[in-house]
């Protein structure tokens, strides 16, 4: 019980502090880094609860704000202590832009791939109909067709 | 008991070696008897892995602490109820849980279609067979959940405090109930490609067997979900861990195959893709296994390192070069019969819906990989986390929606511009006066705007096809609204049962959606205190501290009003396992259809005033909504219809046919 009331009290005087800085300045700039108290697997910063490092770290930006530094510099000093893996995404640059621009690219490549894809199948029943028996016989083995499918769609 | 456990495991791993040899032996037209005995092996195997895990659930209930894996996941102070949960609480004896479950389905599968699909079930027994012969050597071998430690110790060391909630009875077990049933279509897949039966028949059968795992998966993601938001307090549902992106891939592509197959039975189309989906599917599960089991990645979710991982690395190259390898070799038996009349088509919003679910998949793929992959070439970790898969996956998500309303709009093989006209008219106009409308409420997020127009257009369209087929059948059979709706939607089931399951989509995409509205305050009361937290006022009443034989609590008990109107009492507590040296959050919530008050006691001090953080999350109750919608419209579509009725008819009288060719009296 009491290394349980040691613990809660440590969480309650991590918080204490008033500031300046208001807590959705703070939580804004928070929300792009992450833990790394290295037990709660990189939670944002904005939302873990750890009294090692998040509670701290939420701290310091809001001195830092307090202190005048702009959002980018607040961040900027988080990455000089902490390194890259503190982002909570792959920062924009480099050989992490290929992060941001991998799912777009195989997005366009999928649907030019499925644009493909359509156009050939179009393109075969058109030869197909083209290439198929006389006008009449067509148009009867065509009203054929229609009646069966019309028959089948109705079945789900 | 454990020596029977552990012989059990044995004689399971021999009774799957034999199904395998057995039914594929069998299928080489062999004598039926052969067959009969490969699929007698699989029910062998169920039996064998149910005593197995009756063992470890008496070695858990007896506290047996001589078992590693029993002192490690249980203690003394635990109740029944945590007891047998934790059965499923660790790596070895969530393994082996994961390995029973694969047995239920395959012998369901053998137990149903003793009569049916007959070319197909000699192959579909040896793939799962094959599987869960597999499953009982990393059992043995890996993963011995029967593991003996060298002394007895007086306790164990507990259950990981965090799965110590009722949601985790039910979570893991839903999600494993979707991950493993993904092996029962792939099996009919490669019994297609092996016995050469291409035509839909496989198709038949596997279409109901991806919407039970496809449901399960999707209900057990969810409850993840609520238990996220109830446990680990940090006021939301999903965290982009690589867990749950582990689960949510084979989703992804299992929800592109039930729209793909459709294509497959109208139109003889898309024949190697559905097959691809399949395997697909399935390489996903056991990559996620992989993933989660190997420690190869860190997630919150992820049991601890073990030696497991080369064995489903191994597994999964060599089930998918093998299932690929194949597919390619049956390529050329595998040509579309059909051709694409139109453009406008339900056949190209299928297309797109594919192509928005497997870039969605690309994605969550790509970012759960990448850190590794950015870790290989530059030697620097990053971090991938939700600021990332939100960004990419928000658009995607959104197209997603929108086809979610415009497929049932577009008929099978052409839709004439008329048609197009008349049934997009009213609910675009619905979306485009929603977006008004939300708009003029202060609504300007960009994506918020677009996701609540689209979930207006979603419904306009979706209840528009419900009337429509409703008002049809009423001119048709001269019944009233009420039966004709009623009866349509049990004529055709699966369309219907399909577009509930869309409607569920427009609920969770509208509680996703109030995200982006959530409001968070961190404040201290003196007990006896109160203050304005939004529309809310919150009174400190006063803290209590409790001590059980598991757990110490420390709990706060608020009093909340609105209005001057009182709520109630909400108390939220903090707890301390001492076992674990760990702490958790025991969040309290009031909850409303159109926000959630969530409160955490974030700490006391000594003078007994508290530190208190509150999430207003706004429609996050549409989220759970969503799950239970699309759950009922999974149940309806899978539900048996009287043309189901009558193809498993035709089909067992088939198989009594051929069984009377190939019998040595006939």
């Amino acid at each position: 019980m009491t290394a349980g009331a040691l613990l809660l009290f440590a969480l309650l005087l991590g918080f204490a502090p008033a500031r300046a800085a208001t807590t959705t300045a703070i939580k804004s700039i928070a929300a792009e880094l992450v833990c790394l108290c290295g037990n709660c697997n990189r939670e944002s910063l904005a939302t873990c609860l750890c009294t090692d490092f998040a509670i701290p770290e939420r701290e310091t930006i809001g001195r830092a704000l307090d202190q005048g530094q702009t959002r980018q510099q607040v961040i900027d000093g988080f990455i000089a202590r902490f390194g890259t893996k503190g982002y909570a995404a792959p920062p924009q640059e480099g050989f992490n832009l290929l992060a941001w621009i991998a799912p777009f690219a195989a997005l366009f490549f999928g649907i030019a791939l499925v644009r493909t894809l359509l156009v050939s199948w179009k393109g075969r029943g058109e030869e197909a109909l083209q290439t198929d028996k006389t006008p009449a016989d067509r148009s009867q083995y065509q009203d054929r067709l229609r009646r069966e499918l019309e028959r089948f769609d109705d079945d789900d | 008991m454990i020596d029977i456990g552990y012989f059990a495991l044995c004689l399971a791993l021999l009774a799957s070696g034999y199904g395998v040899l057995a039914s594929t032996l069998g299928a080489q037209r062999g004598p039926l008897g052969l067959v009969r005995s490969g699929e007698n092996a699989i029910m062998a195997t169920c039996a064998l892995l149910t005593l197995a895990i009756v063992a470890l659930w008496q070695a858990f209930l007896s506290h047996d602490f001589q078992v590693e894996y029993v002192a490690e996941n249980s203690n003394r102070a635990m109740p029944l109820f945590y007891l047998i949960t934790a059965l499923w609480g660790g790596q070895n004896g969530s393994l082996l849980f994961w390995g029973w479950i694969l047995s239920i389905y395959s012998a369901a599968v053998v137990g149903l279609y003793r009569q049916r699909y007959r070319e197909l079930m000699p192959y579909v027994v040896a793939t799962l067979a094959f599987t869960s012969f597999f499953f009982c050597i990393v059992h043995l071998f890996a993963a011995d959940p029967f593991q003996r430690l060298p002394f007895t110790p007086e306790d164990g060391r507990g259950l990981n405090p965090i799965l110590q909630h009722p949601v985790m009875a039910i979570h893991p077990p839903l999600l494993y109930l979707g991950m493993v049933g993904m092996v029962v279509p792939f099996a009919f897949a490669i019994a297609a490609l092996l016995s050469g039966k291409l035509d839909t028949t496989w198709l038949r059968a596997a279409r109901r067997w991806i919407l039970i795992p496809w449901t399960f998966l999707g209900f057990g993601l969810l409850l993840g979900g609520k238990w996220a938001y109830v446990e680990l307090g940090w006021g939301g549902y999903w965290a982009w861990d690589p867990v749950e992106n582990s689960s949510l891939m084979p989703w992804l592509v299992a929800t592109a195959f039930l729209h793909s197959i459709m294509i497959q039975e109208r139109k003889g189309m898309l024949k190697v893709w559905n097959l691809a989906l399949a395997i697909l599917t399935y390489g996903l599960c056991i990559f996620g296994t992989f993933m989660t089991r190997s420690g190869i990645i860190s997630s919150v979710h992820a049991f601890a390192q073990s030696n497991i991982g080369p064995f489903f690395g191994t597994f999964l190259v060599l089930s998918l070069l093998f299932s690929f390898g194949l597919l390619w070799w049956r390529l050329p038996l595998l040509k579309a019969e059909n051709r694409l009349e139109s453009f406008a088509s339900r056949e190209t919003v299928f297309l797109l819906n594919n192509w928005v679910l497997l870039g969605m998949l690309f994605a969550v793929f790509w970012g759960t990989v990448f850190p590794l992959i950015s870790e290989a070439f530059t030697g620097e970790q990053i971090t991938v986390g939700a600021p990332f898969f939100n960004q990419v996956n928000i658009p995607i998500g959104l197209v997603l929606l929108f086809l979610t309303g415009a497929g049932p709009l577009f008929a099978w093989r052409r839709t004439s511009s008329e048609s197009l006209r008349k049934n997009f008219t009213t609910p675009v106009m619905a979306g485009l006066i929603s977006l008004g409308l939300f708009f003029g409420l202060g609504v300007r997020d960009l994506y918020a705007l677009l996701s609540f127009g689209l979930c207006v257009f979603v419904i306009a369209a979706l209840g528009g096809e419900f009337h429509t087929g409703t008002r049809a059948r009423m001119r048709s059979t001269g019944e009233g609204y009420g039966v004709a709706f009623y009866r349509l939607c049990v004529k055709s089931r699966r369309r219907y049962g399909g577009y509930l399951t869309h409607l569920g989509l427009v609920f969770l995409f509208a509680g996703f959606t109030g995200k982006a509205f959530t409001q968070e305050f961190d404040f201290v009361l003196a007990q006896g205190a109160s203050r304005e937290v939004g529309d809310y006022r919150v009174s400190f009443e006063s803290l209590a501290f409790a001590e059980s034989t598991n757990y110490s609590t420390t709990s706060a008990a608020v009093s909340l009003h609105r209005d001057e109107l009182f709520l109630g009492t909400l108390l939220p507590e903090r707890r301390y396992y001492p076992a674990f040296d760990q702490g958790t959050t025991e969040v309290s919530i009031y909850s409303t259809l159109r926000e959630d008050f969530y409160i955490i006691l974030v700490g006391s001090a000594e003078d007994r005033s508290a530190k208190f953080k509150v999430y207003l999350n706004p429609l996050i109750n549409f989220v759970w909504l969503g799950a239970i919608i699309l759950v009922l419209g999974a149940l309806w579509a899978m539900w048996p219809t009287a043309r189901d009725r009558r193809l498993a008819r035709i089909d067992r009288e088939t198989a009594v046919l051929l069984v009377g060719e190939h019998s040595p009296h006939a």
